[in-house]
C-alpha cells in the first residue's frame, strides 16, 4: 500500500497515503523527465508560434507508448516498490506535459492559428490515446 | 549554448513538480472517489494540469530567462502530465465511458482556457 511512507505512528488513525521515499523517488524520476523533455524542445530549436510544436508532441506521444508499455509490462509488478513512482509518475509524469500543451495552443490561437491549434489539440488527445493501447499491445505481443 | 544554470532550473523544476503532483493528485482522488479511482473523472489530474496550465499563463507574462525555465519548463511541466491523462483515459474507455469522453474534452477545454485567462490578465496586471 504505502511502502516506504511511516508506519505505526498513528496506530489505528487514517494512513499516510505518501512515504517521503515515494516522494524522494518521484522527485528523481521528475527531475530526469524534465530534462529529457528539455532536451527534446532543444534538438527541435525555437518554435514559431504558427506552426505545429512538434517537440511537445513527440515528446507526449512517445511519453504515451511508454506508460502504456511500462504498466503492460510483467516487471513493474514483480520489480521493487520505486520502479512504478519512480518511471510512471516521475520519468514519464514529468517528461510529457499539459501546460505546454495548453500555453502553445493559447499561442497558436492568439496568432490566430485557429485550425493549426484545433488540429494540435486533436491529434495529441488521438494519438496520445491510441500511443497508450499500442504500447501495450507491443509489449504482450513481445512477452 | 544552455547554460550550467539553465539545466538545473529544469532538473530543480522537475524535482518540485512532479511529487507536487503526485501529492495533489492523490490528496484530491482520495476526497472524490476514496482510494483508488475506477470510473470517475480524474478530478486529481484536473486539478495538477489545470493549476499547471493556469500558473504557465502568470509564467509566460510575468518572467524571462532562468527564471521562467524553472517555472515554466521545470515546475509547470513536471506538475502537468499527459502520459498519465492518457493512462486514466485510456482506462476510462472500458470502465466508464462518459466520464472518458468529459475527460478528453473538459481536460484539455478547461487548461487552455485557464492558460488563455491567467496569460492574458497577468499581462495586464504587468503593463
Amino acid at each position: 500500500m504505502c511502502p516506504g511512507g511511516p508506519r505505526g505512528r498513528n496506530p489505528g488513525g487514517p494512513v499516510p497515503f505518501v512515504g517521503v521515499k515515494q516522494a524522494v523517488v518521484i522527485a528523481l524520476g521528475g527531475a530526469l523527465g524534465a530534462l529529457g523533455r528539455f532536451a527534446v524542445a532543444l534538438g527541435f530549436g525555437t518554435w514559431d508560434p504558427t506552426q505545429l510544436p512538434w517537440a511537445t508532441l513527440l515528446v507526449n506521444v512517445v511519453g504515451c507508448v511508454a506508460i502504456g508499455a511500462i504498466a503492460a509490462s510483467a516487471l513493474i509488478r514483480s520489480g521493487p516498490w520505486w520502479l512504478r513512482p519512480f518511471l510512471i509518475t516521475g520519468v514519464l509524469g514529468g517528461f510529457t506535459t499539459f501546460s505546454a500543451l495548453a500555453l502553445e495552443t493559447g499561442l497558436l490561437l492568439d496568432a490566430g492559428r485557429i485550425l493549426v491549434a484545433a488540429a494540435y489539440v486533436g491529434v495529441t488527445m488521438v494519438v496520445g490515446l491510441l500511443a497508450v493501447r499500442l504500447g501495450a499491445v507491443l509489449v504482450r505481443s513481445a512477452t | 549554448m544552455i547554460s550550467a544554470t539553465t539545466w538545473l532550473a529544469v532538473v530543480l523544476g522537475g524535482a518540485v513538480g512532479a511529487p507536487l503532483r503526485f501529492l495533489v493528485d492523490r490528496a484530491v482522488t482520495v476526497r472524490v472517489a476514496g482510494v483508488e479511482p475506477p470510473r470517475e473523472f480524474p478530478w486529481g489530474l484536473m486539478v495538477v494540469n489545470g493549476a499547471g496550465s493556469g500558473i504557465a499563463g502568470v509564467v509566460l507574462a510575468a518572467t524571462t530567462g532562468d527564471l521562467r525555465v524553472l517555472l515554466l519548463v521545470g515546475l509547470c511541466g513536471a506538475l502537468t502530465t499527459f502520459s498519465g491523462f492518457a493512462w486514466e483515459a485510456d482506462r476510462l474507455w472500458s470502465a466508464a465511458r462518459s466520464a472518458f469522453w468529459a475527460a478528453v474534452l473538459v481536460m484539455p477545454l478547461a487548461c487552455i482556457g485557464f492558460f488563455i485567462a491567467a496569460w492574458q490578465l497577468t499581462r495586464l496586471a504587468v503593463a
